[in-house]
């Protein structure tokens, strides 16, 4: 029998900078241009399996998902509360997006949250240029790799709907929190590892986060 | 309503329009309903994004907030896209019909409703009330916190925001905003005690409260494919519970309205049931001053949004919102 460990884990956020989004690819593997907005909260699980070695340990991930909207802000504390892990998105192609992140950083230090582990999660890759969309980037990743290594945070870029980042994201979570690293994970299939990356600034990316 | 409707509709762009635009314009395509979906209808977003902004500028203290896509896009939907009537409703329904600061003044006033709805659920629901609150405080033990927000809250709030239109389907939704038209807002109180009581035999089911929220998560989309909710069952429902006007939803509102609620030192303390705020109703009158409520030691406290905020060490503090209790924590 694996060890089984839950957690909890919340995304915050700008809206509109996908949180339901990722959270819907990851639990439910589809993805809705028209995802309506959340109002107050959305709880959702999903369990990661770990292997390293001879160990094996579960991981339930509860994920809060919360409202983007600056009205339902003061409700966002009954969320983050006792999260072990904070994954705060924005769309990597709006600045104010990104001019977000650090309210909700801010927050979470505030309110002495100590044992929350931040990530910062640039969403949306497939509306950048360089991915073959039609936006440019509104902030570039060396910023916020600067940025998240000054907090000690990970900074990763994922994109909902072409399905990149978005499981890795969530098992780096998993790992972290039950304190393997992803390096040595094995080459299985099911490795944690991201995906070989094949540009420069992703290729920083991961050398950041791993 | 001439004068509103041109003020409203101006096409010449107000100082705080840009802003509220993009904000709006974000969530047009995100109402759930296909007619505003569709790429090839710019038209149907272009006249939801005209009634939101009017709205917001005809309110300004309210302004635009999450979920008035949703309300907005249904009326629009039924008044067959004239945006003048629908505007002309969705006033009526938000600034006359619910109660004040519903969406504005750090939603107080819905904090307030879900405190009469806990008080309302606990007197008609006694075991499922019991069974939700033992998984509260398992939650918060294995979390190691002092407070876990009550179990309901979460989708009793998304209830309330969206006057249920995130959560039934669009003709059961209309039969309560009827009920809503007609009777006031007491129904949205009423409607959320009977979705709770239809739901109560399977959510007792859950044996913790992740698995709690799993399966409201699932029932919630059930519910608003149709299924689990009869139409009919629920609005017979609505109308059984107290007549019209409520005999308490009134006074409970009144009471958390201006009452200044004490935080207690106990989190699992069981609020005494509402009757026993009706002993204390006896001895003031309803013309009372407002100070008159600030300290009433036989009602129960309202926690704001139902105390999941840590109670501070001394027994004499007081807060009125959870602004002000952040404010106090800082």
């Amino acid at each position: 029998m694996d060890e089984v460990h839950t957690t909890k884990v919340v995304l915050l956020g700008r809206t509109g900078s996908g949180k339901t989004s990722l959270i819907v690819r990851y639990i439910s593997s589809v993805f809705s241009e028209n995802v309506k907005p959340t109002i107050g909260a959305a709880f959702s699980k999903k369990t990661v399996q770990l292997i390293h070695g001879e160990e094996r340990k579960q991981v339930v991930l509860a994920i809060w998902d919360t409202a983007g909207d600056e009205r339902y802000e003061s409700m966002a504390p009954l969320y983050y509360r006792n999260s072990s892990a904070a994954i705060i998105c924005f769309d990597l192609a709006d600045r104010q997006s990104y001019n977000k992140v650090d309210f909700w950083v801010k927050e979470l230090v505030e309110k002495v949250e100590q044992n929350c582990k931040l990530y910062i999660c640039g969403t949306k890759t497939d509306l950048l240029a360089e991915y073959g969309g039609p936006l440019k980037r509104a902030v570039g990743p060396t910023e916020v790799m600067a940025y998240a290594k000054k907090l000690n945070a990970k900074f990763v870029e994922t994109s909902s709907k072409s399905n990149y980042g978005i499981d890795d994201l969530f098992k780096l979570v998993a790992a972290d929190f039950a304190g393997f690293t992803l390096c040595e994970a094995p080459p299985i299939e099911d490795s944690l590892r991201l995906q070989e990356p094949n540009q420069t600034d992703v290729n920083e990316k991961s050398s950041c986060c791993f | 309503w001439g004068h509103i409707a041109k003020f409203a509709f101006n096409e010449k762009s107000n100082r705080d329009d840009d802003k509220l635009g993009l904000q709006i314009v974000k969530d047009l395509h995100r109402t759930g309903y296909s007619k505003f979906c569709d790429k090839n209808r710019p038209e149907n977003r272009a006249a939801l994004k005209r009634v939101l902004l009017g709205y917001a500028r005809w309110n300004k203290a309210v302004g635009y907030c999450q979920g008035f896509n949703v309300i907005a896009a249904l009326i629009l939907d039924v008044f067959e896209g004239n945006e003048e009537q629908a505007l002309k409703v969705m006033i009526y329904l938000i600034d006359y019909v619910l109660p004040k600061n519903y969406f504005a003044n750090n939603l107080r006033a819905l904090s307030v409703d879900m405190a009469v709805f806990r008080d309302l659920l606990r007197e008609e629901e006694p075991d499922l009330c019991q069974h939700l609150d033992k998984l509260q405080a398992e939650a918060a033990e294995e979390a190691g916190s002092d407070y876990e927000p009550p179990l309901t809250n979460v989708f009793t709030m998304q209830w309330f925001l969206t006057i249920f239109a995130t959560c039934l389907p669009r003709d059961t939704i209309l039969r309560i905003w009827d009920c809503v038209l007609l009777e006031g807002s007491t129904v949205l109180v009423r409607t959320s005690l009977a979705l709770w009581s239809i739901l109560g035999e399977r959510i007792s089911a859950a044996e913790n409260a992740h698995e709690f929220y799993s399966m409201m998560g699932y029932i919630s989309q059930k519910m608003l494919e149709g299924r689990i909710i009869d139409r009919d069952a629920l609005i017979q429902k609505i109308y059984s519970n107290g007549s019209f006007p409520h005999p308490i939803i009134e006074e409970l509102r009144d009471k958390y309205t201006y009452n200044i609620t004490p935080f207690t030192s106990s989190t699992s303390e069981v609020p005494s049931k509402y009757s026993t705020s009706g002993s204390t109703g006896s001895t003031r009158d309803s013309d009372d001053d407002d100070e008159n409520y600030v300290e009433c030691p036989q009602t129960p406290p309202a926690k704001c949004l139902g105390g999941f905020f840590p109670y501070p060490e001394e027994g004499n503090f007081y807060c009125a919102s959870i602004t002000d209790y952040l404010e106090y924590l800082k």
